[in-house]
């Protein structure tokens, strides 16, 4: 019998398997998929190439879950995007690595304006942990810590801005709009025996040389070094099994490949499966203690779901029309950021609740040109010319905005449909609100005020547009964080106020969404409620 | 191009041995290389034709749905009517000026063209566009491409002018 049952393998699975195995304690993790071979990665192929081994039957690994094989339901004209990674690492093979840290801004967010319950944290719970997990994930950036976003003392240096980045630089200074050195999880110095970034921008492809943070190259490997890591892969959790004093006893899964039906059992159980995935799993296990699912006493699991809402306007500089092609790949993204600023005393008090920041993901000559030739209109010579005359000139903007969470916004498993094990699916019933809308608003109304400060062609957008609801890949609240056991989850160190020996620490845990990128800070979390889940066993608690 | 030569056109390129499309009919691939090639044609630079767009799009459509692709399919199939009400011939048989002017009707704002003619030139444009600018012709010899590489170092900009420029006051 394992010390410790992780469900889940990606930052918060990996990060609890880690912390926990450094400490002594023997893990058995379950992977939903396998191992992702960097060797047949895609890393540096050129369409055209990707197009001719495309045509030739090869393909690349498929990081993404299909939804044949996994499906999910979403209520008719409600449609959410779920991007889920079942394998090694989990979406960090693929992710964004942007890496902000949260603020008191964002964890007293509630206490000041009413919404929402208050996270059970402050910003000094979680210091020390985001300076190890910055430490350990090797984030770049600058020296602008500000209210929003602080701590940057670990970072290593942020890579220099491209062309159309400066110009956003300077619109920004004039609008006196904060701009900032981009947090990212790309080593740009040599880091744990791993080279530095090269710079090719193909990150969303997997990174061949593991230069960038991701939890198949830099926590299981150190995990499995201990000796005290065993992996079960192809392991897709169904429930979580009680015991008669209702503590979780033992994990159900499916083999992916097979479709047998195995237990396995624990003295704990940490859950890191993403905040949907969890969340499915504990609404499915329902015992006579636990009819609603495990540890929904307070009917708050699955509620209360929050993320962001993103927009995306695009505008060509005429300052570099013309200019020819510039090596514009960098680490992959933008290497700019604007940090929330409507709370400013110097900006008009809002309309809206909560905050928007802007990335720029996008910029300049980093893609093949199909971007730019979409945004123009017409066909023939001249129309081939205009796209290189503004290929270099691309500018991109994606404010990402704080979702309110509302308890109407939830998961649920319905008992009808069922997926290949047998078990019943989840569906997710999510849109967004007045606040979101007046957001929207004021996104987009800021990103055509940088845009004209500049002169620049903007490409024409519908005001009424936005990602559909899922789209941030940021899923939040289903399973919160909370002092109080009627209105929330789990206590400050992710653990179920209703089942001692449960804990979890993906996304789901978050109180609130904040308008930033969540993994540094499931990572933190992550490692804050393992250092104390080891505590808790080590003093016979657990 | 020259305009005694405006009507001369030379066979699809055959590259990759013996290239058969998978979706498209014969007359299909012809129609499809032109429209693309008019949108995106040979300059200083290969247009559409030489960069296989055609191939591209055959490919796309035959990996994809069956919805968007029959409507591909209906789509060609009322170019070619209403070119034959214009101009007695089906697309690919017309000179490039009146290849241009039935995608001009297409392309203008508001068209004055059926929206299943609107919504087809739509959809030519976006495929063309996406093979045009990820094949090696129109990403390298087009657009100067030389990315997704190893850098050992990222300068950023480094242009001085670029630097220096003042938001007008």
């Amino acid at each position: 019998m394992a010390d410790v049952i992780v469900v889940g393998s990606g930052a918060s699975g990996g990060m609890a398997a880690y912390n926990l195995t450094q400490k002594g304690v023997k893990v058995l993790m379950l992977d939903a998929g396998e191992e992702f071979d960097r060797r047949y990665f895609w890393t540096h192929t050129l369409p055209y190439e990707a197009d001719g081994r495309r045509r030739r039957g090869d393909a690349p690994p498929r990081f993404f879950l299909d939804t044949k094989e996994q499906p999910y339901l979403t209520p008719e004209g409600r449609p959410f995007d779920l991007a889920r990674v079942w394998g090694r690492g989990g979406k960090t093979n693929v992710w964004g690595r942007v890496s902000l840290r949260m603020s008191d801004l964002d964890f007293t967010a509630a206490e000041r304006d009413g919404w929402g319950i208050p996270w059970p944290i402050r910003y000094a719970d979680v210091a020390a942990y985001y300076d190890r997990a910055e430490q350990l994930m090797g984030v770049c950036g600058g020296t602008d810590d500000s209210d929003v976003l602080p701590g940057s003392r670990f970072l290593m240096p942020p890579p220099a801005p491209r062309c159309g980045e400066v110009f956003m630089q300077k619109a920004c200074d004039r609008l006196r709009i904060p701009m900032v050195a981009g947090r990212r999880a790309n080593f740009t110095r040599p880091h744990r025996g791993f080279p530095p970034c090269h710079y090719c921008g193909a990150c969303g492809d997997g990174c061949d040389t593991g230069s960038f943070f991701n939890s198949a190259d830099h926590l299981i490997p150190q995990a499995l070094a201990t000796g005290k890591l065993e992996i079960l892969s192809n392991a897709v959790v169904a429930r979580i099994l009680v015991d008669e004093h209702g503590r979780a006893a033992a994990v159900q899964y499916f083999d992916r490949k097979t479709g047998a039906e195995r237990q396995v059992k624990g003295r704990v159980v940490v859950l890191g499966a993403s905040a949907m995935d969890s969340t499915r799993i504990l609404l499915n296990s329902k015992s006579p203690r636990f009819p609603n699912g495990l540890g929904n006493g307070s009917d708050q699991l699955g509620r209360n779901f929050c993320e962001q809402i993103m927009v995306h306007v695009r505008g060509f500089l005429p300052q570099l029309f013309g200019r020819g092609y510039t090596n514009d790949d960098g680490i992959g993204g933008e290497h700019v950021y604007v940090p929330r600023f409507n709370h400013r005393p110097d900006r008009p008090k809002p309309d809206y609740l909560r905050g928007f920041g802007i990335q720029f993901w996008n910029t300049g000559a980093q893609t093949t040109g199909a971007d730019v030739a979409h945004s123009l209109p017409g066909f023939g010579a001249s129309f081939k010319a205009a796209v290189k005359k503004r290929y270099p000139a691309l500018v991109s903007l994606h404010p990402f905005g704080e979702v309110l969470s509302r308890p109407e916004n939830r998961v649920t498993v319905d008992e009808s449909r069922k997926d290949r094990y047998g078990v019943p699916l989840m569906k997710i019933d999510v849109r967004f609100g007045d606040n979101e809308r007046k957001m929207r608003k004021h996104m987009y109304d800021t990103c055509e005020e940088i845009l004209h400060t500049l002169g620049a062609e903007i490409v024409p957008f519908d005001r009424e547009a936005n990602d559909v609801p899922g789209s941030a890949i940021h899923e939040h609240s289903t399973c919160r964080m909370g002092k109080d056991p009627k209105t929330s989850v789990l206590n400050a160190f992710n653990q179920m106020h209703e089942v001692e020996n449960l804990f979890v620490v993906d996304g789901s845990a978050f109180t609130s969404a904040s308008e930033k990128n969540p993994t540094l800070t499931i990572v933190a979390l992550s490692w804050r409620a393992t250092d104390y889940l080891a505590e808790e066993m080590r003093a016979g608690r657990l | 191009m020259a305009p005694l030569l405006s009507h001369f056109h030379p066979s699809v390129p055959k590259q990759e041995g013996a290239w058969k499309p998978r979706f498209l009919r014969e007359p299909e691939v012809e129609t499809v290389t032109w429209l693309a090639e008019r949108i995106i044609p040979e300059t200083d630079t290969p247009g559409a034709r030489r960069a296989l767009v055609h191939q591209y799009v055959d490919f796309v459509l035959a990996e994809g749905e069956a919805g968007p692709r029959e409507r591909f399919r209906a789509g060609l199939a009322w170019l070619d009517r209403r070119c034959g009400t214009l101009f007695g011939k089906p697309f690919a048989r017309l000179e490039a000026g009146q290849q241009d002017e039935i995608l001009r009707r297409l392309s203008s704002s508001p068209s004055g063209e059926e929206p299943a003619g609107v919504d087809f030139f739509g959809e030519v444009k976006r495929l063309s566009v996406d093979g045009y600018y990820r094949s090696e012709a129109g990403m390298t010899q087009e657009l100067g491409f030389e990315g997704r590489t190893f850098l050992a170092e990222f300068k950023g900009c480094t242009h001085p002018e670029h630097h220096s420029w003042k938001v007008e006051e």
